[in-house]
């Protein structure tokens, strides 16, 4: 079977996602482009192309304007199309806006490669009273031209066999676009004088044109020819000197005139955006933009948080029974040693800990992708982009940080529709300190515990020092390790359109399905150790397995370092307050459950480890209790989301009336600022690693937990006063932080994409 | 509204980086060479030349089509001021004020 490689070009917001779609049957590979955060999808189509089965690979390359090298974007699409061996460029142009997508056009024709045109929406251009003559525009571009409705189940069968014929054929178009003289000259000279360079004339030329203007791609891919840089350039110069214009503008001027002759003969009517105005006049009105903005963003976050809150419990048993209780009763079943036991449950659990964020992530991911499609995205970041400015982020970043506030992973994750590395990286730190829903069980336990007066306003405070701490953050990034200025902004305002139901489906299930493919096996392996961590036993009598056993490494290490958290106001015998910290990094709110088992075991020493099941597991009525139970439960929380019943499973337990008994006021204040700062939990930490690898997962994990020290020990001492010394030293270390932070900015370059 | 002053010089006249002159036909630098800045939510202008030097954001601007000759309307502005969406060739792309000062501008009638 002949395999044919199809890239796919286009500008962004013109239907390049609805041909690929329409185009393959199958997506065989998500994931990035080496070296950057940028996605990559490649689809596959198997088709008969006169007797003859052939397979269509159809890669999706990054919505670019122009061809050159001044976004990484440009670069990822431009790369890939010289050095990979490309059978067909297929470029996709929007029919209500032809314009936009010509001097990408211009640009691919004058590198001679195969390609074919296809243009979309056919289904509108008759309403909005445009009229495209496509035999013509095909003629004058001397390239097949296909114009379709890709959600047209014919037209998508048409534009198959169209392609296909098009990697047979291999049409490359005879226009040629000709420049002054001396330009032409000056390139065909280029072209003699690097003939050691083994690429064809028209890619050659290209580069040169690209150099002309002053985009040094060329030496970018071949850094030995740096040295003839100034030579090149004294040319251009000269050139430029010649023609009379600066050489950026000529070339721009050059193809757009021949852009608008053919505009003029091909094309009538303009699109009138009647819809669009009407939308926009409300939306970014005056007045009214910045309250719809806050509605909007305050929807998709309570939409994630609250109705994919609903369904965390349901993922949580199901997972636990199939992945968890089912495989060990099993084993159980069988008597396997202890050892294998344990290691099915610790991956078991890992399993049960992606599971719970399904549901979140999966609704994160739906939303995003109806209000990037509907076109609501660039507004927001329209709206939001001067009061992010002074933190070195653009309006984008808006949604990133507000969902922090639900879940620091859906956050996290969000964070791929930001252009630049800095942007990513300096959001990623600061995205942690907005309270995520699962610290704020752990604050209204202390807070209803030792402020009963004042619990409100105690919760209420630490979301505003996180808010706080955020910005700080933020700034202190962007006036140090992240000088200088921030990326420039050219941002399209699309059209809206009303999002099809089943094209959003498809992009969130390809993102969410290659998401928790990546991020996965990365929480999983983190639950596993840190589950082993939490059953290994090992005392005089050897190693022992014991699920969630009081001695375990994990909460031995607690109890073994809790002098450092002295400072803080956590006395020796509040041991369990700092393994609960260790507990913490699985989520955040488990930490109420650590305090409760070990305050419990502290007080009657009688072990009541897991309720004995009566049944036997692996019989199908205890299975079909236990879905039962767990549906019973979606519902209740279902029910719970409607009429808003407060469901705050804070069973005020004897044990956990301790912490008034083990906190004072002032402690337990320092300990909920420690819990507000400290590292984000796995989920987060795997997450970070999977959008911008380790040693930043590592960063953001080692500069939140130091923070978190400093600060709520600075808290503690300011509080009572007690040792001047501490106060000193924690005085100093935050100079130290900010200090180290200017001088490792100073050494560094500024970073410019 | 008054006019700022950038550090793009603009309007009145930008850095030409020992550069042959950029803008077009002729146009002597007289006051009626504007920059977005001074223009209003409604307004016309058309583009005549730009300031600076080379470089990435001038080439994203020049393959948009924001070309000497070529007529833009700045639509509106922010709800906090900045930044404003400009009309182009059909459809609506958004910028920074400052940054967009780099474009020279002739108010149309």
């Amino acid at each position: 079977m002949r395999e044919f490689v199809i890239g796919l070009v286009g500008t962004p917001n013109t239907g390049k996602t609805s041909v690929f779609n329409a185009l393959t049957d199958r997506t065989e590979f998500v994931g990035n482009w080496p070296g950057v955060t940028i996605e990559r999808k490649d689809g596959i189509k198997d088709a008969v192309y006169d007797g003859e089965d052939i397979r269509l690979k159809i890669i999706d390359l990054p919505g670019i304007y122009a061809i050159g090298s001044s976004l990484t974007e440009e670069r990822v699409a431009f790369e890939f199309v010289l050095k990979e061996k490309v059978d067909l460029v297929l470029t996709v142009i929007d029919g209500l806006s032809i314009e936009k997508s010509m001097f990408l056009t211009m640009q691919l024709i004058q590198q001679g490669l195969p390609m074919h045109i296809v243009i979309t929406k056919k289904d509108l251009l008759g309403i909005n009273g445009i009229d495209i003559n496509v035999n013509h525009f095909s003629s004058l571009l001397k390239l097949p031209v296909s114009l379709v409705d890709t959600r047209d189940k014919k037209d998508a069968k048409l534009l198959v066999e169209a392609v296909s014929r098009s990697c047979f054929e291999r049409p490359v178009s005879s226009l040629s676009i000709k420049y002054d003289s001396r330009l032409e000259y000056w390139l065909s000279e280029k072209e003699k004088e690097f003939a050691h360079i083994e690429l064809s004339s028209d890619v050659k030329r290209t580069l040169f044109l690209l150099l002309f203007q002053g985009d040094e791609e060329f030496f970018s891919l071949y850094p030995l020819e740096i040295a003839k840089r100034k030579k090149l350039q004294e040319e251009i110069d000269r050139i430029s000197r010649d023609i009379g214009k600066e050489p950026d503008i000529y070339v721009a001027e050059t193809l757009y005139s021949y852009i608008d002759d053919i505009m003029h003969r091909v094309k009538k009517g303009k699109e009138t955006l009647t819809i669009t105005e009407r939308i926009d006049n409300i939306v970014l009105h005056k007045v009214w933009g910045l309250p719809i903005f806050w509605g909007v963003l305050f929807l998709m976050f309570w939409l994630t948080t609250s109705f994919g809150g609903v369904f965390i419990d349901f993922f949580d048993s199901i997972a636990g029974l199939f992945a968890v209780e089912l495989p060990v009763a099993f084993l159980s079943s069988l008597s396997a040693p202890g050892f294998l036991q344990t290691f099915i449950m610790a991956i078991g659990s890992g399993i049960q800990t992606v599971a719970t964020f399904i549901p979140i992530i999966y609704i994160l991911f739906f939303l995003l992708t109806i209000l990037e499609d509907f076109g609501y995205m660039a507004r927001a970041a329209f709206v939001a982009d001067r009061s992010l400015r002074s933190l070195g982020l653009s309006g984008k970043a808006f949604v990133p940080l507000l969902l922090g506030f639900g879940c620091t992973v859906s956050s996290v994750l969000a964070t791929k529709t930001l252009e630049t590395k800095k942007e990513k990286i300096i959001s990623i730190f600061m995205a942690p300190l907005m309270s995520c829903g699962a610290r704020l069980p752990v604050y209204v336990l202390f807070a209803s515990m030792l402020f009963p007066r004042n619990a409100g306003l105690v919760v209420f405070s630490l979301y505003f020092v996180g808010i706080i701490l955020a910005v700080g953050t933020g700034f202190l990034l962007k006036s140090t390790l992240f000088k200088g200025k921030i990326s420039p902004l050219v941002m399209e305002l699309p059209p809206y359109h009303l999002p099809k139901l089943n094209y959003v489906l498809k992009v969130t299930w390809i993102r969410f399905s290659s998401y928790i493919k990546r991020a996965g096996i990365a929480i999983t392996t983190a639950v596993f150790i840190l589950t082993l961590l939490n059953t290994i036993v090992i005392n005089k009598d050897g190693i022992k397995l014991e699920p969630e056993s009081p001695d375990s490494i994990l909460i031995k290490t607690g109890q073994a370092i809790s002098p450092v958290f002295r400072p803080m106001g956590i006395e020796k015998d509040n041991w369990p307050a700092v393994a609960g910290l260790f507990t913490g990094l699985f989520a955040k709110e488990t930490i109420i459950g650590t305090l409760q088992s070990m305050y419990a075991s502290e007080d009657t020493s009688a072990q009541t480890v897991g309720d004995v099941a009566e049944d036997n597991p692996l019989s199908l009525a205890y299975i079909g209790k236990s879905l039962l139970e767990s549906f019973k439960q979606l519902g209740r929380d279902i029910l719970s989301l409607i009429f808003s019943v407060e469901d705050e499973s804070l069973e005020n337990s004897g044990a956990l009336t301790r912490v008034k008994n083990l906190f004072t006021p002032q402690s337990a204040y320092a300990y909920l600022l420690f819990v507000l700062i400290y590292s984000p939990c796995i989920a987060t930490i795997a997450a970070i690693s999977t959008q911008m690898g380790k040693t930043i997962a590592a960063a953001t994990a080692i500069y939140l937990t130091l923070l978190a020290w400093i600060l709520a020990t600075l808290f503690y001492q300011l509080a009572t006063m007690e040792s001047p010394l501490w106060l000193a030293t924690t005085l100093a270390l935050i100079l130290f932080l900010i200090g180290g932070l200017f001088m490792a900015g100073r050494r560094r370059p500024v970073m410019e994409e | 509204m008054g006019r700022k002053k950038h550090g793009y010089g603009g309007g009145r006249r930008g850095r030409l980086a020992g550069r042959a002159c950029c803008v077009e036909p002729s146009a002597d630098f007289s006051d009626d060479i504007i920059s977005i800045s001074s223009l209003r939510e409604g307004e016309r202008a058309v583009v005549v030349g730009f300031s600076g030097q080379m470089g990435p954001y001038r080439r994203k601007l020049l393959s948009m089509g924001f070309i000497p000759g070529t007529e833009i309307l700045l639509k509106r502005r922010a709800p906090l001021g900045d930044p404003v969406e400009i009309q182009v060739r059909g459809f609506n792309v958004s910028l920074r004020k400052e940054e967009a000062n780099v474009l020279l501008l002739r108010r149309t009638a």
